[in-house]
């Protein structure tokens, strides 16, 4: 299993929701946060943004679904401008549902 | 070296940090975010009242539209909630994987939708800032 964390624009949250919805990935967590980039923020005209507003989603999915779920996260939250966002993957060894006690 | 991050019911979050107390991990990262499960987010129908704090929430956030009530074309039927959860971020090393996570567990479940999940990921290394210490040292 493997753990996505995409770090998308806000106002791209809801269509990257509902793509992940329509592609089989119900279940997410997500938290707004800050953060920038290489870019160290952004500058308009006088006024410096040093951290920028973000969403984070956090899913969890089976080894074969990463790259479909990856594709249908870049391809929602795609705008082709700096600030687009990140994703990471990372490994989970094991996942346990509380309700049930049981691994997945 | 493991960090465990679990995501459970914001009411539960006293009681599992004193019973992780117990059992000697006392360093733990808590996050307030908003998530959902395989059941889309929609909890109303598992409503009871000892779900009280989910679901004043959910009464709350419920008059905001949601990603797939707006979309009208959707095909789900039922309004997509999102319910407030904490997750808890732990390392640990000292203490076996196990133990916290038959803790967490015994603490948390209640066997209704909406317990929450763990999830175990391997680290490969840890500082503490303060002295630059490395490794296991870094969290014991």
């Amino acid at each position: 299993m493997k753990m996505i964390r995409a770090i998308v624009r806000p106002e791209k949250e809801d269509d990257v929701v509902l793509a992940l919805e329509g592609a089989g990935f119900p279940a997410m967590t997500k938290a707004h946060v800050f953060g920038r980039g290489k870019q160290k923020g952004l500058q308009v005209g006088p006024v410096h943004y040093d951290l920028l507003p973000k969403v984070l989603l956090l899913l969890v999915v089976n080894d074969e679904d990463v790259s479909r779920a990856m594709s249908v996260i870049t391809d929602n939250s795609k705008t082709g401008f700096i600030g687009d966002g990140k994703i990471f993957v990372s490994e989970v060894e094991e996942a346990y549902t509380i309700r049930t006690g049981e691994g997945l | 070296m493991k960090e465990v991050m679990a995501i459970i019911r914001q009411a539960k979050v006293k009681e599992t940090l004193a019973a992780l107390a117990d059992i000697g991990v006392t360093s733990v990262t808590v996050h307030s975010l908003n998530g959902r499960g395989r059941q889309g987010g929609n909890i109303m129908e598992s409503v009871d009242p000892e779900m009280k704090t989910d679901v004043e929430c959910v009464s709350k956030i419920y008059k905001f539209p949601t990603p797939s009530s707006m979309a009208g074309d959707s095909k789900l039927t039922k309004p997509v909630l999102w319910v407030p959860k904490s997750l808890l971020n732990l390392v640990v090393s000292e203490v076996p994987v196990k133990k916290v996570l038959e803790t967490l567990i015994a603490v948390n479940r209640t066997g209704r939708c909406g317990d929450g999940k763990v999830f175990i990921l391997p680290l490969t290394d840890a500082v503490r800032i303060r002295t630059g210490e490395t490794g296991d040292e870094a969290i014991i």
